[in-house]
């Protein structure tokens, strides 16, 4: 049997994907609700996609089947139908705000005046074009983008280091548990990668040093995470929470600019370069998910219908931007935290049924 | 579907070919563009007047050197100043290369933030760039000529930026420091006042002398300027102001703003006067220049139920740089012993300067030190209990050491 | 057709189907039989056909038959045909046929004399240090290059004929034991498939071979250097060469290979390094200087900084074009120089690089058409791209879709298409190889002759990016 997947590239899938979508508005979200806490709501959202990590690692080298067919056999048909279409939902819900993020990060700051909507619409050819491939096509993607998240992300922070005082996120912990869980509820929408790995069960052969390595990968990819938070806090301290778009605003007070200009914008491209996939990710999630349940013939329909949408959310509903920020972040959490981290560890903690065993442990 | 595909991509080389081609989504004109260096603000009848300092490059055979120019706007707002100055002169204003915002006198009747605060928020601005006050109206002191450059922005930033021998004289902040502490628990922020001071006679002379070698490089562009050296200034940038709330609360002196700074700032090669001392009993007094090579400064606080206590620990390495007596053989060298009368005399004045620093503190309720932020920070247990009358119950104590080559 | 025992009938059908002045036929009397000696004289050794045919034939005293005649000729390479078609496809082919009377066989020998090339440094691949000889238009000489290089009993030939008309001889080159055999039997099938006229060169099967017959990107590797192919093939790559063309052909190809310059094997690891990495930089500068400096002029001033930014705004008062297309143009001209320089006689090729170079470029600027910096960046882009000729076609097409991209859409487009770029080249296959193996999907014994060049003890084993198993191309089997 051959897998689209190895094991070294969901781990450099977790390194590469996993931080970049989070250096735009949420360390400024996370600053408005816990202040220095705010890297600790992080750390919480990690854990908990940790937990699930080490849950859905449990079914990956359990379950040689995909997850599709895990829940056909528990459940049957209906529920791992109904299943699905509910992660399609989630996924679809869970593109919008990166998606927004990104329309609105590029054209504030990346050009002199605000572009036409036009300009973003060449984002969801890209999409497209991705979600148009098969699975390996993520795999592949990985084995590049890890090093040029590394690189992108290293240069942020080396540069931001002359402006960082460590001091400025204590005391630890000084702002309460409510405040630290009310910013990792409206955290939700930005973490549960760990959802993505449901769907790659099955789709590549265990091997000894699995768990290993997929840890490590996330481990790589928290770390990068907390470390920017706490950097961007260090440096903007009281004025954190009016930082809309963190990734810019933390290197330009490095000396080296005053005398040659922002080449800090080299680590920035590279940046929004891995986050463009980031971004499509819960996209390409969505069509794969909607794929396995509908089987269609012409396979860029799905695709394409979906870009549609979120053409239409995203580009063409601009004056609805607050409002489905306001919802993504504020009251979609219960769904983001159901989908991505409930759902999965129930999933996968069910230990496997007679008709599993028949059809693929012999 | 292959051919399809063939087609889709055509199709969109196609529409962005048309993008390519048309020239007019969103660009700008690069020779329309405005780039502003600094701007100043200004609040003149219930309005705010913006002046911005706009480079103009100029071509000639051997140079591209700038030039630059000063156009004013006026609006209700700053944003909206700002905008008035692109409306006037047709030029887009591109502010991405603003590096001082310069805030006139009038402005400090207001609560500044009024006015930094749109340099904070708006993305069109670095909010690296550097904010100082000027003694009288912004637009003068950008229009102000002076010798030590072209551009008077940029002559300015040459004091501000670090640079030996200038900035640590200078307490110099930009917007971003300048909104944290304003936005901080304290409240406090500072920045330099801009003085301008008439160059002298003898500067005059070395400044012809240095217009005179710029116009071999640019051509015959300053032969104006030369006969107008005698209303070129220099600029004074030694006095830090303190703000509270965002209201002007005080000042601090030239020796005060170094202080802060050595307190505050990674502080290395700068000179302090130390006059009037006796190296020995049997000598008259002489004047001496003492160079502070290191400095390690700490500021620690102590906080119980009863009691809250500031150690402020001040650590000196200096070595005499210049002497107004006899060099002897001795002293010529490089590794001079310091005279302990000279160690001493440094470590009172330090010592008073730092107590300076902290009466003004107390007296004017700008916490430009971050006592509050300390004790926060550190002792969080008793934050509420201090915050309000933490000025007023600490005790202080102040230990300053100076030493120098043994 | 067959052969006729009588001799007059195969003339007759040889005639009617051949009427060329260059086709000389020679009676001979066998004993007491007559017989004809057909070939084609200017492609076959005459002097070799009197010593090696006609003198046994004139010393044979006996009775003329198949079994008689068979022992006296000298000629080495020999063979007895049945079909006269085949006879004629022989002949043209520079074989000297002999028809006896009474005998319905025919003699084939392999004396042909084709005027060649000396082997000598190939242009497209010179080296300072390392081999200088290289392939010629004459495949024999072609494989005996091979052979040379490669003294094993593995090393393996199989010819095919591929055109119509051509029919030119095309031979698959690999050592047994390295390479994926299913890989040659694919390739095989898929020569033999191509239906053209004729074969003048290798590239024309290139074409065929590609998998993704629209795709801007080599599939196929090419050389003109033995010790090239040869370190190809023992890499468990299939060799193409073929009759006629000094182009050998190499199967997989990755895309790195390109970058890998021949003398990087010949030097010091540390300077083949250096100067592949400089190569991967030069291509990425080639490629996005233009279209990145058009982006910033026209979208984002912010990015340059303020010294060079007021040059620009110098250079460019009075220019009558946008910056994009001033860049545009500049780039069109610089790429009508390079095609005439490549397609000109040398002495007049010298002409226009002068009058390119020096005379169009500086009076444009000082003309005021076009801005100094422009100038300068289309030239040293030009240069950049250089320093890696076999890219240089599909980057320069790459170049220009770029800067149509950064003028259209800035710096936000630049990055989607090369986004797209990158999900197209690391999905992208030929051969059931990665083209952008060893990186993706990344395979970490291979990175060691990538953009760095291990040392030769690590690089004793063959690349795991173009072994014939699924395990090699990165994911699971």
């Amino acid at each position: 049997m051959k897998y689209p997947l190895k094991t070294r590239q969901i781990a450099l899938f977790f390194i590469a994907f996993l931080p970049t979508i989070k250096f735009f508005m949420l360390p400024s979200v996370l600053s408005k609700t816990a202040s220095e806490d705010m890297w600790i709501c992080s750390v919480f959202n990690l854990l908990l996609d940790g937990i699930t990590l080490s849950v859905i690692l449990i079914a990956c080298k359990r379950y040689k089947c995909d997850f599709y067919t895990l829940l056909e056999s528990h459940f049957g048909k209906t529920v791992a139908r109904i299943v699905f279409i509910l992660y399609f939902i989630y996924f679809l819900m869970k593109s919008v705000l990166p998606t927004i993020e990104q329309k609105d990060y590029i054209e504030t700051t990346l050009y002199v005046t605000m572009p036409n909507n036009l300009y973003f619409v060449p984002f969801f050819l890209l999409a497209f074009f991705i979600a148009c491939k098969k699975l390996n096509v993520i795999a592949r993607i990985s084995d590049v983008l890890w090093i040029v998240t590394l690189i992108g992300v290293v240069i942020l922070l080396v540069m931001s280091t002359s402006n960082v005082d460590l001091t400025n996120v204590l005391p630890i912990y000084a702002n309460g548990t409510k405040k630290i869980v009310t910013g990792s509820y409206f955290a939700l929408s930005w973490f549960g990668d760990c959802a993505y790995l449901l769907f790659f069960i099955g789709n590549f052969k265990w091997e000894n040093k699995s768990r290993l390595k997929i840890t490590m990968g996330f481990l790589i990819g928290a770390f990068i995470v907390i470390v920017f938070m706490i950097f961007f806090y260090s440096v903007f301290t009281s004025i954190a929470f009016r930082e809309q778009f963190a990734l810019t605003e933390i290197t330009k007070y490095t000396t080296v600019i005053n005398n040659t200009g922002r080449i800090d914008y080299l680590g920035i491209m590279m940046v929004i370069f891995t986050d463009m996939f980031s971004a499509i990710l819960p996209y390409y999630f969505a069509v794969h998910v909607l794929d396995r349940v509908l089987v269609p013939k012409r396979k860029w329909l799905l695709p394409l219908i979906v870009a549609c949408v979120l053409i239409i959310i995203t580009v063409l509903l601009t004056e609805f931007t607050h409002t489905i920020e306001k919802f993504s972040v504020v009251y979609a959490g219960w769904f983001y935290l159901t989908m991505a981290n409930v759902l999965p560890i129930i999933f996968c903690l069910i230990p496997p049924k007679e008709k599993y065993n028949e059809e693929y442990q012999n | 579907m292959k051919n399809t595909k063939i087609k889709i991509i055509l199709f969109i080389f196609f529409a962005v070919s048309i993008l390519f081609f048309s020239n007019n989504e969103g660009l700008v004109d690069i020779e329309k563009t405005a780039i502003i260096k600094a701007v100043g603000i200004d609040y003149i009848n219930g309005e705010y007047v913006a002046t911005a300092q706009i480079a103009v490059p100029e071509a000639t055979d051997t140079n591209t050197e700038s030039k630059k120019t000063e156009i004013t706007g006026s609006g209700s707002t700053v944003g909206n100043a700002i905008k008035n100055v692109g409306d006037l002169s047709g030029w887009y204003p591109q502010l991405a290369f603003c590096n001082l915002i310069v805030l006139g006198k009038s402005t400090l009747d207001l609560n500044v933030i009024k006015v930094v605060d749109y340099f904070s928020k708006t993305l069109r601005v670095q909010d690296s760039a550097l904010i100082v006050v000027a003694e009288d109206k912004a637009s003068d002191l950008l229009k102000a000529s002076t010798p030590l450059d072209e551009v008077s922005s940029i002559a300015l930033q040459k004091k501000l930026l670090k640079n030996p021998g200038f900035d640590q004289d200078v307490a110099t902040n930009d917007i971003k420091t300048f909104c944290s502490g304003y936005y901080s628990r304290t409240g406090s922020s500072y920045a330099p006042l801009v003085r301008t001071v008439k160059a002298d006679s003898k500067t005059q002379n070395n400044n012809e002398s240095l217009t005179n070698s710029n116009s071999m490089q640019g051509g015959a562009k300053s032969g104006a300027q030369q006969n107008d050296t005698s209303k070129q200034s220099l600029f004074d940038t030694d006095t830090t102001l303190l703000f509270k709330n965002g209201k002007l609360v005080g000042e601090l002196n030239k020796d005060q703003t170094k202080t802060f700074n050595a307190l505050t700032k990674n502080f290395e090669a700068t000179t302090v006067k130390v006059d009037d001392v006796k190296p020995d009993i049997t000598e008259s007094s002489h004047n001496y220049l003492v160079t502070i090579m290191r400095c390690t400064p700490n500021i620690k606080l102590d906080a119980d139920e009863n009691k809250l206590d500031l150690e402020i620990t001040l650590n000196l390495y200096c070595k005499i740089s210049d002497q107004d007596a006899e060099y002897s053989d001795a002293t010529y060298t490089k590794n001079t012993p310091m005279p302990q009368p000279v160690l001493d005399k440094t470590q009172e004045l330090f010592t008073k300067w730092v107590n300076e620093l902290i009466e003004t503190t107390i007296q004017t309720d700008c916490d430009f030190l971050k006592i509050k932020d300390i004790l926060y920070k550190y002792h969080n247990k008793y934050y509420a209990r201090y915050k309000d009358n933490y000025l007023s119950v600490m005790n202080t104590t102040v230990s300053v050491k100076v030493s120098g080559q043994k | 057709m067959k052969v006729h025992s009588n001799l007059k009938t195969n003339l007759n059908y040889i005639n009617d189907k051949i009427n060329s002045d260059d086709v000389a036929t020679l009676d001979v009397i066998i004993g007491d039989t007559l017989g004809a000696l057909i070939f084609a004289k200017d492609i076959v050794d005459q002097t070799a056909i009197g010593e090696l045919v006609l003198k046994p034939l004139k010393e044979f005293n006996g009775t003329p038959s198949m079994e008689n005649l068979d022992n006296i000729f000298l000629s080495p390479e020999k063979r007895i045909l049945d079909n006269l078609d085949e006879t004629l496809d022989s002949m043209v082919n520079g074989e000297a046929v002999l028809l006896v009377d009474g005998i319905n066989k025919v003699f084939s020998f392999g004396l042909r004399k084709f005027e060649k090339r000396a082997i000598a440094e190939p242009p497209t691949f010179t080296v300072i240090k390392g081999p200088r000889e290289g392939f010629n238009e004459s495949l024999p000489v072609n494989i005996s290059l091979m052979r040379r290089k490669l003294k094993t009993t593995d090393l393996t030939f199989e010819n095919l004929k591929v055109g119509k008309y051509s029919k030119t001889p095309v031979a698959l080159v690999y050592v047994k034991g390295i390479v994926d055999p299913k890989l040659v039997e694919r390739l095989k099938k898929r020569i033999q498939e191509i239906k053209v006229d004729a074969v003048l060169d290798s590239s024309y099967i290139t074409k065929s071979l590609g998998e993704h017959k629209k795709s801007l990107f080599k599939q196929v590797g090419n050389t003109e250097k033995p010790d090239i192919l040869a370190s190809k093939i023992l890499e468990g790559r299939v060799g193409i060469l073929v009759d006629g063309s000094p182009i050998a052909l190499s199967v997989p190809y990755l895309l790195i290979e390109d970058f890998q310059s021949p003398s990087d094997y010949y030097s010091s690891s540390y300077s083949a390094t250096v100067s592949r990495i400089l190569r991967i930089l030069s291509v990425v500068i080639s490629l996005l200087l233009p279209s990145f400096f058009v982006s910033a002029e026209l979208y984002h001033l912010q990015l340059i900084p303020l010294s060079f930014l007021l040059t620009i705004v110098n250079s460019v008062k009075g220019i009558p074009l946008s910056p994009s297309y001033e860049m545009f143009f500049t780039l069109l001209i610089f790429e009508i120089l390079n095609e005439a320089s490549v397609r000109m006689p040398r002495y007049v090729g010298m002409v226009v690089s002068i009058v390119g170079g020096l005379v169009l470029g500086e009076t444009a600027v000082t003309a005021g058409i076009i801005s100094a910096p422009t100038l300068m960046i289309v030239a040293f882009s030009g240069i950049c791209l250089y320093t890696v000729p076999e890219l240089e076609q599909t980057f320069s097409v790459l170049r220009l879709v770029y800067l149509i991209i950064a003028g259209g859409l800035g710096a936000y487009g630049l990055l989607i298409f090369s986004a797209l770029l990158l999900v197209y080249l690391v999905t992208f296959e030929n051969y059931s190889t990665p083209l952008c193996a060893p990186f993706s999907p990344l395979i970490k014994e291979d990175l060691n002759d990538s953009f760095y060049k291990g040392f030769f003890a690590e690089q004793s084993t063959t690349p795991k990016s173009i072994q014939p198993n699924d395990v090699n191309c990165g994911e699971d089997k």
